[in-house]
């Protein structure tokens, strides 16, 4: 428990510069992304615009105004066939976000919708002339379009201001023009959405949305953690998060209430590496792969990991009954002490199998904590709530193994030498067994 | 501050065009790799107005051939003009990366460690550029880079007669921008305002293959112009800048504060406008909200400062102590006194030189501590500048120490050197000074 401590203070001590964390590109950015979606038969704009803190300052009321968007379309000229065609608002969503020193920023998105599709499609995007940022326009075809020619890129080199590649001999693009050649498609196609551009790091609610929250003062932060916390509890419950595995597992090792403890600290902190390593990969391979391909792998991983320890908790089971069975025999007193110290050391060793197992069952929703947080330039936040949620997850499968634990000794007491407490530590490690066959099979199909 | 800031825009100027344009033969033979048929090409695409595109083709080169120093060098100069020409900070930070490259490459390199001394004088690290400046002279000492970038570095950290010297070790390579900028700037830190006049002609007389450093020279005149209350001439100064550098800030500015020496400060906050919604940099911000207070709209004035306290609150978020204009925006009104003081001090470590020695003075005196203040202002004072807002802040210490009667000199003076010195303190001079 102590080394958990030390993790979370530590963690702790990210969050506090993190939070404070200043816009990638620089204070003073407008940041634009322009992608325009030939989808079937019709042309769509998918705009994003983000302010960072000082933008944000000077124009972010006007901004955040409900008739903005369609502003906006008045400095967003696109022509279909030498006609220019009038952009429609179909959808539109705000985000603000801490940015540096106190202040935030700002994330405009909006889907206009321009009508029927051309041949020649000119584009341009008239907005914060002569601001410094990120300008990027894209053209992209779908639903039955062709795309023929294209002066500009068809996918985003920064996931549509979701992510800003770091690099740094490269002046960020500063493109705000577009000519194409299109073949549209016969029938209608579908209208892009905000939601499935931010997929995966879209935040839907619940723990999700506690990172796109505004503001973070020391209270809203710390009721955050406790929310988040909570979260960790109460999800903890639904199906999966090996509760069952951890109930099993300290039955049938002949679990203390200490190794409950110890089984719950190794959740947290298998859990928190889990969402870690998951994140940090994602978003190294994130041009290459989706969080959604890299799920079922883990799975697979983790379903391994609990046969594993089903198998060596069953192996050590069958040869340690007969085991103490013959000191049970022999020289009793001196034999309970042996006993107990084989267990300890059996136990210590399979809890970190154990945990790290359940801790490694991906958390869907963790990681789109943290997803949003890297998205959303909150990391700090992220890592601090995720380690809040691991906690509250610990607590409840802490508080079940503990249920196991006591349940198991209400038991034993009652029938000392019964047929059933004698063959529960093997039923157990069966059971073990069996949860991991099912995690394993489950993860297959994802995984070829 | 101004001159905090034409000192550091001076570092940049016209060393680019001179050591790019003729100072490059000299270092030939030492100057590993770049030659000066490169360096024509690249001044050449700088000067039809096209320095991004010529900067993304060298991005290119180097993504191609990441150890070709020969680019990166020129990728590094080719960054810092556009910095210049767009005022956007980001533009250093990448030269930087570039030349760190090269310097790790080539320790050696004149070029990339002249370029490396003109970029850390950009970014107020003057203590850095010093050592820089004079390896790169080792390597190669005709290097006008090197020579600007040292003798801006030495000003700026107080020592005047070591930084005179360079910048006559810079006149004596021949007319140039950027060898005609240094001397006026010289002569403006002597008490000269005419010769300072006289040294700007000739450097526009000088021009540049690159338009943006003839406009640059172009709006340093200008200033010189409105110091010595000719607002006209300023103007058609003015005027011809941005008709060599569309839409270039620092003539936009500098149109402003003609508008404000004409009385027009609601014409004036205008133009700031446009230039700070662009370009946020608290220098312009407050001056903005200034011309705002004296137009009378100061609820507007009051958002316009709104915004300089949040650049002050990035600034200390990045970890920048040392800014000058923020710590004085504080001291003018009288908030957060003594972390304004703290700050000014700061500076004055990082950069001895006259305006931070003024600043400290200044900060002094708004917590009233007028005997100190006058120590300082003296030293700001010592070299005979005929800087009105220096001769303002003397004013006003020794109204503090000796009374109305006494400090009406200095007020007198403050006005005959610049009599717009300051929007927000020339009334009260004006009033002080009768």
């Amino acid at each position: 428990m102590r080394r958990l401590a030390v993790v979370l203070v530590a963690l702790a001590a990210l969050v506090s510069t993190a939070v404070a964390s200043a816009h990638p590109l620089g204070n003073f950015t407008v940041n634009r992304y322009a992608g325009i979606e030939v989808a079937g038969d019709s042309v769509y704009v998918r705009y994003a615009l983000d302010l960072a803190e000082i933008p944000t300052l000077q124009v972010g009321d006007e901004v955040r105004a409900p008739g903005y968007p369609a502003r906006l379309a008045r400095s967003l000229d696109l022509t279909v066939d030498g006609v220019r065609i009038p952009l429609r608002v179909l959808e539109r969503h705000l985000a603000t976000r801490p940015g540096a020193g106190g202040l935030s920023t700002l994330r405009l998105d909006v889907v206009y919708e321009g009508g029927p599709a051309g041949r020649q499609l000119v584009f341009r995007d008239g907005t914060f002339a002569g601001r410094v940022g990120w300008r990027e326009v894209t053209v992209s075809a779908r639903d039955g379009a062709r795309l023929l020619r294209s002066t500009v890129p068809d996918a985003s080199s920064s996931s549509a201001l979701g992510i800003y590649p770091d690099e740094l001999l490269r002046s960020p693009p500063a493109v705000s023009e577009a000519r194409a050649v299109i073949a549209p498609g016969a029938a209608a196609g579908s209208p892009p959405s905000i939601r499935a551009l931010e997929d995966p790091v879209r935040a839907t609610g619940g723990f999700e949305a506690l990172v796109e929250r505004g503001d973070l003062s020391p209270t809203v932060l710390l009721l955050s953690l406790l929310v988040a916390a909570f979260w960790g509890a109460a999800h903890a419950l639904t199906p999966g998060h090996g509760k069952a595995l951890v109930a099993a597992y300290l039955v049938g090792t002949r679990g203390t209430p200490r190794h409950a403890f110890m089984l719950g600290g190794t959740v947290t902190i298998a859990h928190t590496a889990g969402v870690f390593a998951l994140g940090l990969v994602t978003l190294g391979l994130s041009q290459l792969i989706l969080p959604e391909q890299l799920y079922p792998w883990l799975t697979l991983v983790s379903g391994l990991l609990v046969i594993g320890v089903g198998a060596a908790v069953l192996r050590q089971r069958l040869r340690g009954r007969h085991h103490t069975h013959d000191h049970y025999h022999h020289h009793d007193g001196h034999g309970s002490v042996h006993h107990h110290q084989h267990d300890a050391a059996l136990t210590s060793k399979g809890i970190l199998g154990v945990g790290i197992a359940a801790g490694l069952l991906p958390c869907p929703s963790a990681l789109v904590v943290l997803l949003s947080a890297i998205a959303l330039h909150r990391i700090g936040l992220g890592l601090a709530l995720i380690v809040a949620f691991s906690v509250g997850l610990a607590a409840t499968i802490t508080a079940i193994g503990l249920v196991a634990v006591l349940a198991r000794r209400a038991f034993g007491r009652l029938s000392l030498d019964g047929p059933v407490v004698r063959a529960l530590p093997a039923v157990s490690a069966a059971l073990i067994l069996v949860v991991g066959v099912v995690i394993t099979v489950r993860a297959v199909p994802g995984v070829i | 501050m101004r001159r905090h800031v034409l000192v550091a825009l001076a570092a940049f100027a016209g060393a680019l065009a001179v050591t790019l344009g003729g100072g490059f033969r000299a270092s030939d033979a030492t100057a590993r790799g770049v030659s000066p048929e490169d360096v024509a090409r690249l001044v050449q695409q700088f000067s039809a107005g096209s320095s991004l595109s010529a900067v993304l083709r060298l991005e290119r080169a180097v993504g191609e051939r990441p150890d070709d120093t020969r680019t990166l060098t020129l990728l590094g100069l080719g960054y810092q003009q556009l910095a210049r020409e767009t005022a956007d900070a980001s533009w250093l930070s990448r030269s930087g990366e570039a030349l760190r490259r090269v310097r790790t490459a080539s320790p050696g390199d004149p070029v990339a460690l002249a370029a490396l001394a003109q970029l850390a004088v950009t970014q107020h690290r003057f203590r850095e550029a010093i050592p820089l400046a004079r390896r790169a002279l080792r390597g190669d000492p005709a290097s006008s880079i090197a020579l600007g970038a040292l003798g801006d570095a030495l000003l700026a950290t107080g020592s005047h007669r070591e930084g005179f010297r360079a910048y006559d070790r810079l006149a004596g390579m021949g007319p140039s921008v950027a060898a005609y900028a240094r001397v006026a700037t010289a002569r403006q830190l002597l008490g000269r305002p005419e010769g300072a006049l006289d040294a700007m002609e000739l450097a526009i007389e000088a021009g540049s293959a690159i338009p943006e450093q003839e406009a640059w020279a172009l709006t340093r005149y200008g200033t010189l112009l409105v110091a010595a209350n000719r607002p006209g001439d300023a103007e058609v100064a003015y005027r011809r800048a941005l008709r060599l550098a569309p839409g270039y800030a620092h003539a936009e500015v500098g149109l402003a504060r003609v508008a404000a020496a004409r009385g027009h400060f609601a014409a004036a906050a205008a133009r700031l406008e446009r230039v700070v919604d662009r370009l946020p940099v608290p220098e312009y911000a407050i001056l903005r909200g200034d011309a705002l207070s004296r137009a009378g709209r100061s609820a507007e004035a009051g958002k316009a400062y709104a915004l300089v306290e949040a650049l002050e609150r990035l600034l200390e978020a990045n970890g920048v102590r040392t800014e000058l204009a923020t710590a004085l925006f504080d001291l003018d009104r009288g908030v957060r006194l003594h972390e304004a003081l703290a700050r000014a001090r700061a500076a004055h470590r990082a950069a001895p030189g006259l305006t931070s020695a003024d600043a400290v003075g200044w900060g002094l005196y708004r917590v009233g501590r007028c005997h100190e203040a006058r120590a300082w202002s003296r030293r700001a004072l010592a070299l005979g500048a005929e800087d009105g807002l220096f001769l303002f802040h003397r004013g006003m210490i020794e109204r503090c120490l000796e009374g109305a009667e006494e400090a009406r000199p200095w007020f007198v003076g403050a006005l005959s050197a610049n009599p717009t010195f300051s929007l927000r303190w020339a009334p009260l001079a004006e009033r002080l000074a009768r």
